[in-house]
């Protein structure tokens, strides 16, 4: 997979965004430049969120905290948020996410039976059931709903009666039986027009995200599923997420006096990445995929020896690999009575014991990285974006890493917002992309 | 176009700046100058990929901290120029200038144009070649006494093609010469039926003869009889031999014409395509073991003993 091209007209700090990503370059690796407030990160985070949440419904808050502020002007009805042209297996894939209002839907070619003022984004907002309830029948729902009764009903705790429930479930069928044919009808004319809607959400009016889609014969769905196992993007902790809510985004700027407020906001970071699969943070380290690496390096050696009589090189080449990410340290695995790995200590030239939690921002960011990419994506052709990568490293590293990222991800594509020249000059003038300062309105 | 005495001082003021900045060591080299440092947006707008930047592509993998910085300072005399200047103002400074001209060293480009050095432990570049390479392998002669360095082939294009780079033409870019994929056996041979059409060459003859006097295979007698030796001599050499061979053309052939013809199989604009390819290329260099016998590796090996 790769992104060839992305355009964004408007969106917050962005304006007439139109970057090419050329799939014949190499290496794959793209900086994106700007001046502060530029929207690097703000770019980075919205082809994420989009790419990413777009297929999966438990994803789709996200979606409706990056677009938190955006509006439609009265005389539109619909507004280009960005536009994605993408590399699957050499056929070109296109993707525009619209936002569309009410008046967009009732422009459809909507049945007349329906009353055109009820037709509004509303109806998938508000009844996220109904949406559910369209691929079931009525019997189905009907034994769904006596199963959570029953349940209810043994609750001791439960304070619905039984009566308020049977009220309950009779006006949502009646709902249902409303809105499914017109929630039907809409889809269907989406459809015609090879569009989607991504979901629906409330920011200052009620909006809509739709996806018209081009290129392929697969369906939108499936090809949503496919593109969003493959983008993945890594940033400081210490970032501002669009894609938190706003709440959880205003806790970064309450007093720090308060340590439970700083606490707050990286535990929203950490809560989304529940959700978020591909999504990490520099700040973490996984010791354990290290000790497993370590752990199936030397099993492979040994069943090496086993079968062949000499020893394998495996477990060498690991520890070689891992030496070099730091400046000067040397790893040893910590084995227990019974030479289990149990964790991983690096030791100074002086021979002092360093472990994880005591290696520099830099060196840590540098295995965190290395175990990100190397062992936890699987190596694929993917779309790493990746926000503020030169923090934390010296000169000579914000040099070699754009060689260490192809190293450990050979067939991935990065996309790197960027500040250093340093990093820049490991690759040709023509690799780097820059992104035109929005003009300050008058 | 060489610089001005003002923009040889304004351009030693930056080197100057760039070294107080630098830990590590600062090499001067041939290429445009453009701006020691910058933003990355500035960095974009460059319309060719800077020549340091293939210096720096070449730094070997296992040099991690205090990498060399290269600096581009125009024609080989501008290089020339700009080492000694640096040094000039280190020893003259009356007041501590926090130069160190320690931290300076030069490479140029051999030419079959001698430049002559009015104050140096040797005459000409010429020499400075006869002191780093004999048999046409690198030798690692005592730093301290050397800050100027000299490539071993006839400027850095002549290390875009080398034998063992043909891997590179063959599998992760797809190299086209004269509408052909790229045979460098091929290329050698047709390299070799032009010397006789080498203006250069046939005017700076013996000088050429004296870097390859260690090959007794081939007549000296005239351009046209080396041609021939060397046409004869490749077709039946052994492996060893054959290297030595393509190593003593590039040594004396100007090959820019030939790698400017190189095209890409794909739809890539060819500037594009060459600034690509020379990256690789350099991190080609950057892979080679410590005891690399090519040039460039040889050439940081050195530079490595040096302590600041």
């Amino acid at each position: 997979m790769r992104l060839v091209r992305v355009q964004v007209p408007e969106f917050r700090a962005l304006k007439d965004v139109d970057i090419t990503f050329e799939p014949d370059f190499y290496p794959q690796v793209f900086p994106v430049g700007s001046l502060n407030g530029g929207g690097k990160s703000t770019l980075l985070q919205l082809i994420f969120v989009l790419l990413h949440c777009s297929a999966h419904k438990e994803r789709h808050p996200f979606v409706a905290n990056m677009l938190d502020r955006v509006t439609i002007s009265e005389s539109q009805t619909s507004s280009i948020l960005a536009k994605f042209e993408l590399l699957e297996g050499g056929k070109k894939i296109e993707l525009e996410f619209t936002l569309c209002n009410d008046g967009y839907l009732r422009e459809l070619d909507i049945d007349p039976i329906f009353n055109r003022e009820m037709v509004s984004f509303g109806i998938f907002r508000r009844q996220d059931w109904l949406l559910e309830s369209l691929e079931k029948s009525d019997e189905e729902l009907e034994e769904e709903f006596y199963r959570l009764l029953s349940h209810e009903l043994n609750d001791p705790e439960s304070k619905i009666t039984m009566e308020e429930m049977e009220s309950d479930f009779e006006n949502a069928m009646k709902e249902r039986e409303y809105f499914q044919p017109l929630i039907k009808n809409i889809k269907k004319s989406l459809i015609a027009k090879n569009q989607f809607c991504i979901t629906s959400f409330y920011s200052k009016q009620e909006l809509g995200l739709i996806c018209n889609f081009s290129g392929s014969k697969k369906d939108i769905k499936e090809i949503l599923t496919s593109i969003s196992k493959r983008i993945f993007l890594s940033a400081p902790s210490t970032q501002i997420y669009l894609f938190l809510s706003k709440n959880e985004k205003q806790q970064l700027f309450k007093s720090k006096a308060d340590p439970k407020n700083s606490y707050l906001y990286q535990y929203s970071i950490e809560q989304s990445k529940n959700s978020l699969r591909n999504f990490l943070t520099y700040d973490v380290f996984a010791t354990d995929t290290l000790v497993s690496l370590i752990e199936t390096a030397r099993n492979q050696d040994f069943k090496t020896l086993v079968d062949t009589g000499t020893n394998g090189i495996t477990y060498p080449k690991i520890i070689e690999e891992l030496n070099a990410l730091t400046r000067d340290k040397t790893v040893f695995p910590l084995l227990d009575d019974k030479a289990n790995i149990i964790g991983v200590v690096f030791k100074t030239p002086e021979g002092t014991d360093i472990y994880p939690e005591d290696l520099s921002h830099g060196e840590l960011k540098r295995l965190s990285l290395y175990v990100w990419l190397k062992l936890i994506i699987p190596q694929d052709e993917n779309i790493v974006l990746m926000d503020e990568i030169e923090n934390g490293f010296h000169l000579d590293w914000q040099y070699t890493i754009v060689r260490d990222l192809i190293e450990w991800g050979k067939t991935n594509q990065y996309i790197l917002a960027t500040h250093s020249y340093e990093l820049c000059t490991a690759l040709t003038p023509a690799h780097v992309k820059e992104i035109e300062l929005k003009p300050i309105a008058k | 176009m060489s610089l001005s005495p003002t923009e040889l001082h304004l351009h030693c003021q930056e080197i100057i700046k760039l070294s107080q900045r630098k830990k590590g060591i600062i090499i001067l080299c041939e290429g445009n100058i453009n701006e020691i440092k910058g933003r990355v947006e500035r960095y974009r707008r460059l319309e060719i990929f800077p020549d340091a930047n293939f210096y720096k592509a070449c730094i070997p993998i296992w040099w991690t901290e205090k990498r060399p910085t290269f600096v581009p300072c125009g024609d080989r005399k501008d290089v020339i120029d700009t080492y000694f200047s640096l040094v000039d103002a280190a020893n003259n400074s009356d007041i501590p200038s926090g130069i160190d001209k320690n931290k300076f060293f030069a490479i140029i480009d051999l030419d079959l144009q001698p430049h002559a050095f009015s104050n140096y432990v040797v005459t000409d570049t010429e020499a400075l070649y006869s002191l780093y390479y004999q048999n046409g392998k690198f030798q690692p002669i005592g730093i301290n006494q050397h800050s100027i360095f000299i490539t071993g082939l006839i400027y850095k294009e002549a290390y875009f093609l080398v034998p063992d780079l043909q891997p590179l033409f063959d599998h992760h870019f797809t190299v086209f010469y004269n509408d052909q994929p790229l045979n460098l056996d091929g290329l050698y041979q047709i390299m070799a039926q032009a010397l006789s059409d080498d203006n250069n060459l046939c005017t700076h003859f013996p000088r050429a003869c004296g870097r390859l006097n260690h090959l007794a295979t081939l007549d000296f007698t005239n351009v046209a009889t080396l041609q021939e030796s060397w046409l004869q001599t490749f077709l039946s050499a052994n492996e060893p031999e054959k290297s030595q061979l393509i190593y003593a053309l590039l040594t004396i052939h100007q090959v820019k014409d030939y790698w400017k013809a190189f095209t890409p199989k794909d739809t890539i604009p060819e500037a594009r395509f060459k600034e690509q390819l020379t990256l690789a290329i350099g991190g080609f260099y950057s892979r080679q073991p410590l005891d690399s016998e090519h040039h460039l590796p040889c050439f940081f090996k050195t530079l490595s003993t040096h302590t600041l």
